[in-house]
């Protein structure tokens, strides 16, 4: 590539020639933005412009977008443009980048927004998205309600992949989550408890404690990664398809096709795995009692059956029940409200996962406020 | 015809390919050159392997059996710098358009430019230059716009502009005029011509619109997709002329009655009347 030169010439004091030398092209060296700035002030000053390319070996759309400058500029100096010493391709070329005219309503001016503008938008934005998950919301229920009348229907086998997607494929990591969370339960309590020599209390802090409260909390944060995530995911890449859009032709609701089905596998599902956190989380307290606090596995299991009741149960098979509706909601109603692009996509699942998870604590909150005042 | 048209030097060459999609093989026994400064045709109907072959053609899929070679190379087999040079020189239009749908028209355009290391612009010069491929195209003043928020035929257009933004060597076209306007179209073919007369570049068309297909294209090559090979290849107007196959003939001139041409065609004589 030889490098890309620019001299002037002025065969008349009226006349400013361009003379372009060498390769014009993109993968050549070029002259300095100042050589050429200032060739082109000189330009600017003469009567016509013309070109001299006996010496020009090659080009591409370096050279393009060059000529496309010093048209411009003409112009906006009114100079007379002589192009007859360009070879004929670039006029061809430059012709065809001027047939369709400009849209000048379609360029984009980039003003920068005081702060209190932006601060508007911003508090609009969360109205309108409040606004959107109480349509949201409202719609499910109406949804729920034409379903449990009979009058809506999903694809019965989509309903099983759900239910197979969230149930059985999430046994592995709850179990290994809930263990765990029995385990380091069962330690911390065992340390402080051993000071009044009452570790057998352990079975009950974490009987009560999985029960209550971590069964249900870890199965949530669990399924909020796994499968709200996933339910934003694949309605968001819907929507970004148009697939949303060819649904509502057909006359079919995303909400009772896509919507319904996902929450109500979710919703059924929780539970289940919250029943099953609940005992392997035991068992995790039951390993660090039997291994480290030396306790006997019947006293151990004895202990951890008289703490518990059936009221300590449902209350956390309703929290479960709760949260799989919330999750179940971050997701579709994320995923449903996505841009068409693949960054829009990858911001709802994020929002998605976010949303559960603050749901999930404010409504873990709210509910233990309100067991406390009925004193279950 | 122009002086680059003419140059009869092999570009890329196609012997004995085998497409196949794991055990289902799309098409077989493919031999063709396409030369330097070509604008090659690529016709067939509907679901015969057209886009598949071109995804071969740029290494995106392997073939079962036979070889591709630009200028001797074989993609599958070349050095990863080698392979980078040639994949640097092609530019792609895919049926769908394939844009990144997180970035705007220009930075759409922008990308091939600053992936390259052999380009030399500054940033200033690669915004002017994707301005300018999008005027080519006819999208002048959309630069922000993100592909969201054009229309189809306009997404097809910005497709166009970002496979030429490196002046490529090799050009590979999914059907670039379906969606287009017949206007739109016709400055399409300009383009194309022009492209290939002043920068000399190799294009390969996928198009089903017979205007475009007698207007630009010099060879063609025509997919069956019951025979599962080349029934045809020549220039399209001869084809239409003189070529006695009745499906060719039928797609070339868009007629469902048989009418019986003589003359010496360039097409193969295993005419599939019979079937
Ligand atoms: N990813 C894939 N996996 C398996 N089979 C495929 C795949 N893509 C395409 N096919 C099959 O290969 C065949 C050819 O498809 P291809 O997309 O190449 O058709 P085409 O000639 O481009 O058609 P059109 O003109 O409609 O675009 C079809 O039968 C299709 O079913
Ligand atoms: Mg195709």
């Amino acid at each position: 590539m030889q490098q890309a030169l620019l001299k002037l010439e002025h065969p008349s004091t009226q006349i400013c020639c361009y003379r372009l030398e060498g390769d014009w092209t993109i993968q050549s060296d070029f002259p300095k933005n100042k050589v050429i700035e200032s060739a082109l002030e000189t330009g600017t000053q003469a009567q016509t412009i013309c070109f001299n390319v006996d010496a020009l070996t090659s080009w591409d759309s370096r050279l393009l977008i060059f000529l496309q400058k010093i048209i411009e500029l003409a112009r906006d100096h009114s100079v007379e443009l002589d192009l007859d010493g360009l070879p004929s391709g670039v006029l061809d070329l430059l012709k065809i980048s001027q047939t369709v005219e400009e849209r000048f309503d379609a360029r984009r001016n980039h003003q920068h927004e005081p702060f209190l503008q932006r601060l508007g938008v911003w508090v609009l934005d969360i109205i309108a998205s409040c606004r959107q998950a109480m349509t949201f919301v409202g719609e499910f229920v109406i949804c729920l309600m034409n379903w449990l009348r009979g009058k809506s229907k999903f694809k019965a086998q989509d309903f099983f992949t759900h239910l197979h997607d969230c149930g059985p494929k999430a046994f592995g990591i709850v179990a290994l989550i809930s263990v765990l969370v029995g385990l380091i339960f069962a330690f911390v309590g065992a340390v402080q408890l051993r000071m009044f020599g009452a570790e057998i209390y352990v079975a009950n802090l974490v009987g009560l404690g999985m029960f209550r409260e971590m069964g249900a909390m870890m199965t949530a944060v669990i399924m909020s990664g796994r499968t709200g995530a996933s339910y934003a995911a694949q309605l968001g890449a819907m929507q970004a398809n148009g697939e949303i859009d060819a649904l509502q032709t057909m006359g079919i609701s995303p909400m009772d096709y896509l919507v319904l089905p996902r929450t109500l596998a979710l919703i059924l599902v929780i539970p289940l795995l919250c029943i099953y956190a609940d005992l392997l989380g035991i068992f995790g307290g039951f390993l660090v009692g039997i291994f480290m606090l030396d306790l006997m596995p019947i006293e151990y299991i004895n202990q951890t059956i008289g703490a518990l009741s059936l009221n300590h149960f449902f209350v956390g098979i309703f929290k479960a029940f709760v949260f799989g509706f919330l999750i179940a909601f971050a997701g579709c109603f994320r995923g449903l409200h996505s841009g068409t692009s693949a960054s829009a996509v990858g911001s709802a699942t994020t929002s998605a996962v976010v949303t559960a998870i603050i749901l999930v604590v404010i409504a873990d909150a709210i509910l233990t406020v309100i067991y406390n005042a009925l004193e279950i | 015809m122009t002086a680059y048209a003419m140059t009869e030097k092999v570009h890329i060459k196609a012997c004995h390919l085998t497409l196949a999609y794991d055990d289902f093989i799309v098409q077989q026994d493919l031999n063709f050159k396409i030369m330097r400064g070509d604008i090659f045709i690529i016709m067939g109907g509907s679901g015969c392997g057209k886009s598949t072959l071109l995804r071969h053609l740029i290494g995106l899929n392997h073939p079962a059996t036979g070889q591709i070679l630009f200028d001797d190379i074989d993609l599958c087999t070349a050095t990863p710098e080698l392979r980078n040079k040639i994949l640097f020189s092609m530019g792609v239009l895919f049926q769908s358009g394939a844009l990144f749908s997180s970035m705007t028209l220009a930075e759409n355009v922008c990308l091939a430019l600053s992936a390259s290391s052999a380009v030399k612009l500054t940033l200033q010069e690669m915004r002017e230059l994707a301005s300018f491929k999008l005027a080519l195209v006819g999208l002048k003043g959309f630069e922000d716009y993100y592909p969201n928020e054009i229309s189809g035929g306009m997404r097809k257009r910005a497709g166009i502009a970002r496979a030429i933004a490196l002046d490529p060597q090799i050009l590979f076209f999914d059907e670039p005029s379906a969606g287009l306007d017949p206007i739109s179209a016709k400055l399409l073919d300009d383009l194309i011509l022009e492209l290939r007369d002043n920068l000399g570049t190799t294009i390969v068309v996928v198009t089903h619109e017979l205007a475009s297909i007698f207007a630009i294209g010099n060879h063609s090559i025509f997919l069956d997709e019951e025979s599962k090979t080349i029934i045809a290849s020549g220039n399209p107007t001869d084809l239409r002329n003189h070529c006695d196959n009745r499906k060719v003939q039928r797609f070339l001139t868009r007629d469902l009655a048989d009418k019986k041409h003589h003359g010496s065609g360039t097409c193969f004589d295993n005419d599939l009347s019979n079937s």
